[in-house]
C-alpha cells in the first residue's frame, strides 16, 4: 500500500465530515491539504455531494392530517399502562443468590474442608474465646478469627493486649499472642488519659496477654450471649475504632488470617467480637 | 413574530394555554412525520409516531430541561418510538427475513451493522436504479436504496441529509456519540452510493423542487 493509499484510507471516513462542516479546524486543515492533490479523495467527495443532492431532491412528504386540529388528543391524560411488578421475581432472585452466598461462606468455614480464607466475626469470636479460656494454642485453628480493636491513639501497630476478664466493651482482645507481644504498646496511663472511660482492667498489664483460667462458667462463655454478662460496668470504648492488620507471618495456620474490626461508633463492640451483632456492626473480613 | 420554541414553552408552562401547545405541534409535526416516514417507510406507523410523541412531549413537559434544544428533545422522542416500531416489526417478521448479506464487507463495527439486517427486497422486486426513467420512478429507487441501510445507519442518514441536523443534534437524538454519528453517515451513505451506482450511470439525478 502506497503511502497515498495510506492517506487516503485514514481520511476517507473524514470526508463526509469535511463536505458538512463537521470537522475542527486542525482535521479540516489535514484533510483538505490531503484531497487536494489526492484524485480519488476528490472523486469520494464528489460522490458524497452526489448523495446529498439525491437524498435532499426527495420531496417531503406531509402528514395525511394537522396534528394541532386533535389537540385534545395529544392533551388529554392517558390511562396508564398497567405495570407488572417484577418484584417477587426480584426478591426470588435476590433469596436465591443470598442463600448460595451462605452455602458457600458454610462450606468455606467448615472445619476439614482445606483453608479458610474468610471469616466472620461472630462465628470466629466464638472460638477465639473458647480458646482463651481453654489457653489453647490458636496455630492449630483452621478458622481461628484473630481480633484486635484499637484505641484511636494507637496506631494500628499498637495492639493494647487486654487480660482474660476484660472481655468486654472498650477492652482489647488479642487472640494471637505472639503478634500481640511483638506489637509496641502505648502506656495504659495515655490511653487511660486520652480516653478516661477506657479503663483497663484492675491488674491488667497492657503489652502482655494473660491465658484465662478455667472458670465454671467457661460454658457460658461458649455462649455469645452470656459473655457479655461479664462485662464491666462503664467499661465501654469511645471515640473511632478501626482495625485491620494482616502479619505476613501469620502463625494462624491455612491462611486464614486477620480480622478487622472497624466500627464507626464504637457501640457494641462486645457484640462484635461475637456476642452481638447488629446489622452495622458485622464485618466479614476476607483474607 | 413568531415566538422562540422556548418561549412557547415557558408560556404553556405558565398559562396551561393549549394555544402555546398547539403552535408547538403545528411547527414541528411536519419535520416530526418525514422524519419518521423516510425511517420507518411507512405512513401509518409515521402518523403514530407523530401523535405518540406529541403525546409524550405535553406529559412530560414539566421533565423537559432548558438546557437541551425543544428540536433535539422533540425528534428524540419520536426516533425512539421509530426504533420502538422497527424493533416490533423485526419480532413480528421473526428471524425468517434476516439473512446475511455478504455484499456488507464488516469493516468496523457501524459497517458490520450492514451485514445482518432486514434486508428488503423491494430494490429487487421494484424498479432497478438503472430503469428508472421519471421522476416518481427515481424516487422510488432512492426509497428503495434508504430502505436497503441498516436501521441506524438510516436515521443518521434521514436527520442530517434530510432534515438537516448537526452531528450534535443528531448526537443527542439517536444517544451515540460523536463519532458514532459520523461513521454511521458515512457507511450510510458509502452505501446508497452503491446502490445508486446503476442509478447514476445512467441519468444525473435532478434534484427536484421542495
Amino acid at each position: 500500500m502506497s503511502a497515498s493509499e495510506s492517506d487516503c484510507n485514514k481520511f476517507e471516513l473524514l470526508l463526509d465530515a469535511l463536505r458538512d462542516g463537521e470537522l475542527s479546524s486542525d482535521e479540516r486543515r489535514a484533510v483538505e491539504q490531503h484531497a487536494a492533490s489526492c484524485l480519488r479523495c476528490q472523486g469520494q467527495l464528489a460522490d458524497i455531494e452526489r448523495v446529498v443532492a439525491t437524498l435532499r431532491a426527495l420531496p417531503r412528504v406531509k402528514p395525511p392530517r394537522d396534528f394541532s386540529q386533535d389537540l385534545d388528543k395529544l392533551i388529554a391524560p392517558r390511562p396508564r399502562a398497567k405495570v407488572v411488578s417484577l418484584r417477587p421475581l426480584i426478591w426470588g432472585s435476590l433469596g436465591a443468590a443470598a442463600v448460595a452466598a451462605v452455602a458457600v461462606v458454610a462450606f468455606k468455614l467448615t472445619p476439614g474442608f482445606g483453608p479458610t480464607n474468610a471469616v466472620a466475626v461472630r462465628e470466629g469470636s466464638d472460638t477465639k474465646e473458647q480458646r482463651l479460656h481453654e489457653g489453647t494454642p490458636l496455630q492449630r485453628q483452621e478458622t481461628t478469627t484473630a481480633v484486635a480493636h484499637y484505641s484511636d491513639n494507637a496506631g494500628p501497630q499498637q495492639a493494647v493486649p487486654l487480660e482474660h476478664g476484660s472481655l468486654q466493651p472498650g477492652s482489647v482482645v488479642a487472640t494471637a499472642p505472639g503478634d500481640v507481644q511483638q506489637a509496641p504498646q502505648p502506656p495504659a496511663d495515655d490511653v487511660a488519659a486520652s480516653h478516661p472511660e477506657h479503663k483497663l482492667p484492675a491488674g491488667a498489664q497492657p503489652g502482655k496477654t494473660e491465658k484465662m483460667p478455667q472458670t465454671n462458667d467457661q460454658a457460658e462463655t461458649k455462649s455469645p450471649d452470656k459473655v457479655p454478662q461479664q462485662s464491666g460496668p462503664g467499661r465501654t470504648l469511645s471515640g473511632r475504632t478501626a482495625v485491620a492488620e494482616a502479619y505476613d507471618d501469620d502463625p494462624f495456620a491455612g491462611g486464614a488470617a486477620v480480622v478487622a474490626l472497624a466500627s464507626g461508633d464504637q457501640t457494641g463492640i462486645t457484640e462484635e467480637i461475637g456476642l452481638e451483632t447488629d446489622e452495622d456492626g458485622l464485618y466479614a473480613i476476607k483474607m | 413574530m413568531d415566538l422562540t420554541d422556548g418561549a412557547l414553552i415557558e408560556s404553556f408552562r405558565r398559562t396551561k394555554d393549549p394555544s402555546h401547545f398547539k403552535a408547538l405541534v403545528q411547527r414541528y409535526q411536519g419535520r416530526i412525520y418525514n422524519a419518521a416516514f423516510r425511517i420507518l417507510g411507512n405512513s401509518e406507523e409515521a402518523e403514530e409516531v407523530v401523535q405518540d410523541t406529541f403525546v409524550k412531549v405535553h406529559q412530560n413537559m414539566p421533565k423537559f430541561q432548558r438546557q437541551s434544544s425543544f428540536s433535539s428533545w422533540v425528534f428524540r422522542i419520536a426516533h425512539n418510538h421509530c426504533v420502538d416500531l422497527l424493533r416490533a416489526r423485526q419480532r413480528r417478521s421473526g428471524f425468517s427475513l434476516l439473512s446475511y448479506d455478504p455484499q456488507a464487507a464488516p469493516a468496523d463495527d457501524e459497517s458490520a451493522e450492514g451485514s445482518l439486517g432486514v434486508v428488503s427486497q423491494l430494490a429487487d422486486s421494484g424498479p432497478s436504479p438503472a430503469q428508472a426513467l421519471d421522476f416518481k420512478e427515481q424516487e422510488a429507487v432512492i426509497e428503495a436504496s434508504l430502505k436497503e441501510l441498516p436501521d441506524t445507519q438510516r436515521a443518521v442518514v434521514v436527520l442530517h441529509d434530510i432534515e438537516g441536523l448537526s452531528y450534535q443534534e443528531i448526537s443527542e437524538i439517536v444517544g451515540a456519540n460523536l463519532g458514532t454519528v459520523r461513521s454511521r453517515l458515512h457507511y450510510g451513505r458509502l452505501k446508497l452510493r452503491q446502490l445508486l451506482e446503476p442509478y447514476f450511470a445512467h441519468q444525473d439525478v435532478s434534484p427536484a423542487p421542495r
